[in-house]
């Protein structure tokens, strides 16, 4: 049984087969030059913290000229000496040589992964040191995995970050989701490429054209089918969800499909009749829709957010305006606020801040980097930056939820959860 | 009517001028297209990493490139990956794809016997006819898709998964009730993990192992880690045994390839009907890569007169899914094209090449006269006419397949002397390729745990002569299935999505394949009981390696 004896000799013993040293030889020769190539990368440039200082100083002092503040320049140079020096215990150039991973929480290919890979190509040349960025996917559970691994596995060093669905934070708030294993108010927030904002489209073979048709033509008992993901924690589905329990409608709610494009599909098909998802992929994945005429025309009627600067939907009404009791608006709001970032580049818990002020830095650099704007241009990614300071307010404003709003919320998650 | 015959010629024409290096553009995009196609073919016959995978990393690179050259870049790689994937599946036992799995059932045992050249040589002439059927599929039906893909809704891709199910009792290749129970038992593993509708954990064991430790499953269960671990450690575990090569007897001299390639044409008729097959699968989208070269499998099978032969190393369960899993690629192209509603993951991504390159999917891909990006054209820029971008990709999908089908003909009688080399030297090899194949799809560690769970299964299944296939085509079917009954009975109403005439079409070829092999089985039972009595093995001796 088993291997047969006469171990190392035999093994290099080929009598009829001579290419299988092609095999060792290959990964050798792949291995030298990896090594050869990584050694490159490695070797550090060395950084003058005097001349750093020399320059600032200068510059410091171009900017101010002495004669109108008073301020000499020995004052202006111990000023930034002190500054540079505080930053410095091995920060400004703890990113040299290092390589930063980012995990994000969808397959490749998809919109998360575009965001952070367009990101990523750009965000090394903002960090002091240049580090490489690479991006891995960790997929599962609607991201669940990798925002479970970023907050309990990974090294807090800030080379680890993670992208996954913030959506999830809403879930986390209102105990829907016994698989959620973090706590969102821990992670050090990066910053988010943009906000979201929801629309919902009507096929033209409905023979309604706004929203206020909507409405209405659900109050009086026709029956709108809305397409949808999964039961909840999507637009697709909390949209017509919230609007029936706020708004006096009974959309109906057809939830299932793979994704937006079969979605579209469905539309297409007559199958369902509405559908609600951010305007930043439904403007260019439901085009041909938009832009079709009669039946086949998916007309939008309605969105979350106010949005001057886009004029296809500039004018449309507001979902919420049609939840009248002051409450119920303010539980609206309190989802609607998950919208207001997309996207949000994290880092673990106790990630020191001053890796993260860096990162963030480097991050809001990124979204004014002319190469990085040409590449999410091409793409046709939607940008509306939004600051790690800005993105850390809307987590809270979601996280600290009171009791009662937890439980008045809980039928948007099976009412799973204790609050 | 003349006129359009004319334009629709010289796109033809212009398609295929604009990939091939007799213009400066032209050069760049054969340049792009030879790349992809290395890119494909190594992707191809490494397992695990997958076609789709390698796509969402070119596609940055293309961010600088013109449309047709993008597009050979993209195409071109994942035109080949079914093709260089069948070889590692044939040699190995390990599916170099996930579209590639029903190519081991009787692609490795003709490998065991010392048929590898007969097989490679079959598997690659099918894949190519598969290939260049699919891409005359997209030439021709381009003009009249829109109506065939709509006929399709929600109960009738249910319908079609039931079809599939129901294809599995042929699978087992003679014996139903095993068939059957195996593929039920692969639906109750497409069952594990958060349901798709509302997110209920089903079967996870997070009391037992806790909930951090089983999220891995949540989207359901890795099929990857299940294909390698179910086919390829059982034959590992049978090789280390034997102590000899993965062929058992020598293999035959190099005119094995020849006989291959001959019994492609031997064969015609089956690998032109899996062809059809697997570009109107390829069409539909929803069903994805991994049920077409099943269900060409199942038709292989059926269409047989003699069902036992396979899974023993029957040449037409090579020729079969070979042909399938490539005219598959043509196939998905067309709603892509169409509607930019993307038949699969790797589509998915091709359609981002298309928001990359300003392009929009739809009637002007089909128009012969405009220039694709009038703003482009307008600067001077070199810009093909939609019609022109289309046939390119036809000729893509041929020019990608004819290349990697030479190439491999060149290496071919190296490749199947690997099947030579004693086992003790290839088993670690091997058995890299299995993990690094189980966890790299979804980057899990725990999905190792898994592979050596289903290996253990598959042993036993191989020891006990248990169909191992048909509990693959379960999974693949299962959510599927379940999606798209929930979509139904919800859009349509409880019952009334029966009624629809499609669904009863469906379910009438569902009852007669189901019915008609089981008549046919009983009688050719009946008749050979009486000779076979005598030389069964009785159960729980290790048989010959054999399933299905």
């Amino acid at each position: 049984m088993g291997f047969d004896g006469g171990v190392t000799i035999a093994y290099l013993r080929f009598k009829k087969f001579k290419a299988i040293w092609l095999v060792p030889v290959l990964l050798i020769l792949a291995l030298v030059i990896s090594c050869g190539a990584a050694a490159e990368k490695a070797a550090p440039a060395p950084v003058d913290t005097e001349a750093i200082i020399q320059t600032a100083v200068q510059q410091a002092l171009a900017a101010a000229p002495a004669a109108s503040s008073g301020v000499t320049s020995e004052e202006v140079q111990q000023i930034v000496e002190a500054a540079v020096l505080a930053a410095r215990p091995g920060e400004a150039d703890f990113y040299e040589g290092k390589t930063i991973r980012l995990l994000v929480g969808f397959s490749a290919g998809g919109g998360y992964d575009t965001y952070g890979r367009a990101i990523a190509r750009h965000i090394g040349k903002h960090i002091p040191g240049n580090p490489n960025v690479i991006v891995e996917n960790m997929t599962g559970a609607g991201s669940v995995i990798a925002a479970n691994y970023i907050y309990n596995q990974a090294k807090p060093d800030g080379l680890t970050l993670g992208l996954w669905n913030s959506n999830n934070l809403l879930i986390q708030a209102l105990r829907g989701n016994p698989g959620i294993q973090f706590s969102g108010e821990r992670y050090g927030w990066i910053g988010a490429p943009s906000d979201g904002n929801p629309v919902c489209g009507v096929m033209g073979f409905t023979g309604l054209k706004t929203w206020d048709d909507l409405v209405n033509a659900s109050k009086e008992g026709r029956e709108l089918k809305f397409g949808a993901t999964a039961a909840f924690g999507a637009s697709l589905s909390d949209v017509p969800l919230l609007i029936n329990k706020f708004g006096g409608t009974n959309f109906k709610i057809v939830s299932g499909y793979r994704g937006t494009s079969k979605i579209r599909l469905a539309l297409e098909e007559k199958e369902v009749d509405v559908a609600c998802w951010g305007w930043e992929s439904m403007g260019i994945t439901a085009r041909h829709l938009l832009d079709a005429e009669g039946d086949g025309k998916l007309i939008p009627v309605a969105m979350v957010f106010p949005a001057p600067g886009i004029e296809e939907i500039a004018d449309l009404p507001l979902m919420g305006d049609v939840i009248t009791d002051e409450k119920d608006r303010a539980l609206w709001d309190t989802w609607a606020g998950g919208y207001k970032f997309q996207r949000p580049w994290t880092t673990p818990p106790g990630t020191p801040e001053v890796r993260i002020e860096i990162l963030r830095q480097a991050f809001a650099a990124t979204m004014k980097d002319p190469g990085f704007l040409a590449d999410a241009k091409k793409a046709g990614l939607y940008l509306n930056p939004v600051s790690g300071d800005e993105v850390v307010g809307y987590v809270a404003g979601t996280l600290q939820m009171s009791q009662s709003t937890c439980k008045a919320m809980q039928f948007m998650v099976l009412d799973r959860g204790e609050c | 009517m003349v006129d359009y015959f004319g334009a629709y010629f010289g796109a033809l024409f212009g398609g295929l001028y604009n990939i091939l290096p007799f213009s400066t553009h032209g050069e760049a995009a054969f340049f792009a297209l030879l790349l992809g196609v290395a890119i494909g073919f190594a992707v191809g016959i490494l397992p695990g990493l997958g076609g789709a995978v390698a796509l969402a990393l070119m596609l940055p690179f293309t961010f600088n490139m013109e449309a047709t050259q993008a597009f050979a870049f993209l195409l071109g790689a994942n035109a080949v990956v079914a093709t260089t994937g069948d070889i590692t599946s044939v040699l190995f036992g390990v599916p170099g794809e996930g579209i590639s799995a029903a190519v081991i059932v009787d692609g490795h045992p003709m490998a065991k016997r010392g048929e590898a050249g007969r097989a490679l040589g079959a598997v690659l002439m099918s894949s190519l006819v598969g290939a260049i059927f699919g891409a005359l599929v997209l030439a021709l039906a381009i003009p009249i898709v829109r109506p065939l893909v709509l006929a399709l809704a929600s109960p009738e891709f249910f319908m079609l998964a039931l079809l599939g199910i129901t294809f599995v009792a042929t699978l087992s290749g003679g014996n139903m009730i095993k068939g059957l129970t195996i593929g039920a038992f692969g639906l109750a593993l497409a069952m594990i993990g958060w349901d798709p509708i509302q997110g209920v954990p089903r079967f996870m064991l997070e009391s037992v192992f806790g909930q951090d430790r089983t999220l891995f499953l949540a989207d359901g269960i890795n099929f990857v880690a299940i294909t390698v671990g179910l086919f390829a450690i059982p034959e590992m575990i049978d090789l280390a045994v034997k102590g000899t090569g993965i062929a058992e007897r020598g293999a035959g001299k190099l005119g094995g390839v020849m006989e291959g390639v001959k019994d492609t044409f031997r064969h015609w008729s089956l690998v032109l009907r899996c062809s059809a097959l697997g570009a109107y699968i390829g069409i539909i989208p929803g069903l994805g890569g991994g049920p077409a070269q099943w269900m060409a499998y199942a038709h292989a099978v059926q269409s047989s007169p003699n069902k036992e032969r396979f899974g023993k190393g029957a040449i037409e369960g090579v020729l079969g899914p070979g042909a399938a899993n490539n005219s598959k690629e043509g196939g998905s192209l067309i709603p892509t094209i169409a509607f930019g509603v993307p038949g699969s993951l790797s589509m998915a991504i091709l359609l981002g090449a298309f928001i990359i390159q300003g392009l929009v999917p739809g009637p002007n891909m089909l128009d012969p006269h405009t220039p694709i990006r009038p703003d482009m054209a307008a600067l001077g820029e070199f810009v093909p006419s939609g019609l022109e971008l289309t046939f390119s990709f036809v000729w893509i999908l041929i020019i990608s397949n004819i290349i990697t089908v030479a190439v491999c003909f060149l290496f071919l009688g190296y490749l199947a002397r690997i099947t030579e080399v004693r086992g003790a030297l290839i088993i670690p090899f091997i058995l890299l390729l299995v993990y690094l194949g189980g966890f790299a799809t979804k980057n899990s560690p725990e999905d190792l745990i898994l592979v050596l769970v289903f290996g253990m299964i598959g042993w036993l299944m191989m020891k006990y002569d248990w169909p191992r296939a048909p509990l693959l085509l379960g999974v693949v079917l299962g959510r599927i299935a379940e999606t798209n009954l929930f979509v139904s009975t919800q859009a349509y109403g409880d019952f009334a999505w029966l009624a629809r005439p499609g669904v009863i079409i469906i379910g009438l070829i569902m009852l007669a394949s189901l019915f008609y092999p089981m008549f046919q089985d009983r009688r050719e039972r009946r008749r050979q009981q009486h000779l076979a009595a005598m030389d069964q093995q009785p159960l729980g001796q290790p048989g010959p390696a054999d399933d299905c």
